[in-house]
């Protein structure tokens, strides 16, 4: 790792690690402050001039931290405006992958569901049919949601609000989905790191559950599984330093919600009722992979995405095409 | 605790051309046979084949020149091996050789053996197979009870071996057998090089679920090995044995296994899938490619220097599940027409890899075993 990255890395795990029970204002002032979110902004305006690669770094972070802010979203949210020459103002920024609506001029009439910390932030950016807008909260009628790991979800209405707008070449569901599979693999390595610290421990029938063999065999699937999902998310994100990354992050979404879906049913195994519990800390992870799978699109969704691209290129293409994209 | 990473590699610039060497050659020289027979790949075998491989450079190519190897890169060799794979090469017979024996010679052979033996691994000449599993030792390996006994001039070796993959067809056994009871279990084991014609030698071959014999069994009466075919050091099997399994755990025969039924679903579902058959294209899709990058990563590892043996043991478990649960998947999804009698190119395809595929998770160490380690490393024995 580059010293740069390094030096990224720890001040992510200080801050995110810091600010774990914080408000979520006060956390948003040391995200602020440590300029977490400006990772792939440009130097020239202040940002920390970063690839996708160290984006990843921050994005896992998150997940591992099950951070209660909106800071994937605010990175590429931060991103996405700079590639579309929109200047943001100060304050908390987040994305919708789901937006509907017109716009006329600089006036927008549309509905932004699922908004992460929609009621929170002070401006939304999204995309609608090759345009982004930059649109402001307190425009907006909303309506209160949160995702099973309570982390608010809201939809915001607006009419005849006056939005920033600009052409822009991106496609902000693959972009959720990329942010997804970096918070899974995030979250996996605490909830694997949890899995062996608490089996280590606990006993029964007189020695630690770590010496069973149908403990062990459990968490080896567990730690390749994390594996996996670890290899889809850093390979997702190198391929969007290289540009067209769509293959990628199909494949890698799909890949990584296989790996959550599998990981959480036995990291609650190994667990036990402890692990169950409000107070006990691995909920904080699994809800989150829970409603990860989801965000930014399903096995269903991202399968079929894949499969129609691999059947219309054919059985003779299909070995070419995959390694294609490494070289 | 150990974590885990995996990092993406880059191909290099040389990869791409290599490959469109290889896919002509391929094209030119790839006997004319059905995809159940291009499906057996590296559990199938062609003498002629292997020669023209080695013609070609193809084989030790990672192996220095002054033995008749290439000193290509391990990219290099891993695109020509994922080439031979994906095409159905019958690349059986060599496989070993080219894969492990060679560099193991390298690394712990004498320089006799080196000479006598690398050109001709690197020329597609000799083959090898390999001794580990014994009637009463298949997974707990450390258990082996062949026996060396010292005599004038080199050893005299008594047991038996079972399941030893192509055995038949090798000119070389490098076997793991007991020299000496040391203080620990993994101590006194011994690599030998087995000339295969040595007298008092016999291969029996043992047919399998599908009537078709690779592994086998081979007896040891009273087998003569000069000192001069020692591997490395008296007592030190067992290191040099673990040392190979990073080359044999994570190469992309670990999860292609069952890809030409992969291709033949995609050739017979056409251009207008069902939703249903999308779906599992996509997932399928998905595990090549985040195994393929995996393999990747342990090869750029191996090609640093590092000995990624715990890397590659996820890489294999996790292979060998997809390639395993591929046929399963296919069948329960395949239109009503698939009847599985024989004939049909499809039906024979997955035929074949539905009864081959129980092996994919027993050779070269099982699931089990696999997942030992790995929760070894994650502190947990």
């Amino acid at each position: 790792m580059s010293e740069l990255r390094t030096l990224l890395a720890d001040t992510t795990m200080k801050v995110l690690g810091d600010i774990r029970d914080a408000s979520l204002e006060a956390s948003w002032k040391r995200i602020t402050d440590a300029g977490l979110a400006n990772v792939l902004a440009n130097e020239d305006s202040g940002g920390f001039g970063g690839t996708w690669e160290d984006a990843l770094i921050v994005v896992k972070a998150c997940g591992h931290f099950a951070t209660s802010a909106p800071l994937p979203e605010a990175i590429l949210a931060t991103h996405l405006a700079q590639a579309a020459g929109v200047a943001l103002t100060d304050g908390m920024v987040t994305i919708c992958a789901n937006a509907t609506g017109k716009i006329d001029g600089t006036r927008f009439t549309g509905t932004l569901r699922g908004v992460p910390w929609g009621r929170n932030a002070s401006y939304i950016v999204a995309l609608i049919e090759g345009t982004l807008l930059v649109a402001s909260r307190a425009d907006a009628q909303i309506e209160e949601h949160q995702n099973p790991a309570a982390e608010p979800r809201d939809t915001l209405r607006f009419e005849g609000a006056k939005v920033e707008n600009a052409l822009v070449e991106a496609d902000m569901l693959p972009a959720l989905a990329l942010l997804r599979t970096g918070q899974i693999a995030g979250a996996l390595d605490h909830a694997l790191e949890l899995s062996v610290g608490y089996t280590r421990e606990r006993q029964q029938f007189g020695r630690p559950l770590a010496q069973f063999q149908a403990i062990q065999q459990q968490l080896a699937v567990l730690a390749e599984e994390t594996a996996a999902a670890g290899m889809a998310a850093a390979a997702s994100f190198k391929a969007m330093d290289r540009g067209d990354a769509g293959f990628e992050i199909a494949a890698a979404k799909l890949r990584s919600n296989r790996a959550a879906r599998t990981a959480t049913g036995i990291a609650h195994q190994v667990h036990g009722a402890m692990g169950f519990t409000a107070e006990y800390s691995l909920h904080h992870l699994t809800r989150r992979l829970w409603a990860w799978q989801t965000e930014g699109g399903n096995e269903r969704f991202w399968g079929e995405r894949l499969g129609t691209l691999v059947a219309a290129r054919g059985s003779k293409a299909f070995w070419g095409d995959l390694v294609a994209r490494n070289e | 605790m150990r974590k885990f990473h995996f990092t993406p590699f880059e191909m290099p610039e040389a990869a791409k051309a290599l490959r469109h060497e290889v896919r002509a050659f391929l094209h030119e020289e790839l006997p004319k046979t059905a995809p159940a027979t291009k499906a057996r790949s590296w559990s199938g075998g062609d003498a002629e084949f292997s020669r023209k491989l080695g013609a070609q450079g193809w084989l030790g190519m990672t192996l220095p020149r002054k033995y008749g190897g290439h000193e290509r890169s391990y990219a290099e060799r891993y695109v020509v091996i994922e080439e031979m794979l994906v095409a159905g090469a019958p690349v059986g017979l060599h496989w070993v050789a080219d894969r492990q024996s060679g560099p193991l010679i390298l690394r712990y052979g004498t320089e006799e053996q080196r000479e006598k033996l690398i050109p001709r691994i690197a020329r597609g000449e000799a083959f090898f197979c390999i001794g580990m599993s014994e009637p009463g030792s298949g997974s707990d390996l450390a258990s082996v009870r062949t026996r060396a006994r010292k005599v004038e001039g080199g050893w005299r070796i008594n047991g038996q071996k079972i399941w030893t993959s192509t055995a038949q067809h090798a000119h070389y056994m490098i076997a793991l057998v007991r020299t000496g009871d040391g203080e620990t279990r993994h101590a006194g084991l011994t690599q030998f090089l087995v000339d295969m014609r040595t007298d008092g030698l016999t291969v029996k071959p043992i047919a399998n679920l599908t009537g078709e014999s690779h592994f086998n069994e081979v007896f040891f009466d009273d087998v003569f090995v000069p000192d001069s075919m020692l591997i490395g050091n008296e007592g030190g099997g067992w290191q040099q044995v673990t040392a190979e399994l990073a080359f044999e755990r994570s190469g992309p025969e670990r999860y292609l296994s069952s890809i030409r039924l992969f291709l033949e679903f995609l050739r017979v579902v056409g251009e207008n899938p069902s939703e249903l058959e999308k779906q599992l294209l996509g997932r399928m899709t998905a595990e090549m490619w985040t195994l393929r990058q995996m393999s990747m990563s342990v090869m750029g590892k191996l090609a640093a220097g590092e000995d990624p043996a715990v890397d590659a043991a996820v890489v294999k478990d996790l292979g060998t599940s997809f390639e395993q649960e591929l046929p399963r998947l296919v069948q329960a999804s395949a239109r009503a027409d698939v009847t599985l009698e024989s004939g049909d190119p499809f039906d024979d395809t997955l035929s074949y890899l539905l009864q081959s595929s129980p092996s994919f998770s027993l050779r070269g160490g099982t699931r089990e075993i696999l997942r030992g380690i790995i929760a070894k490393e994650l502190g947990l024995r």
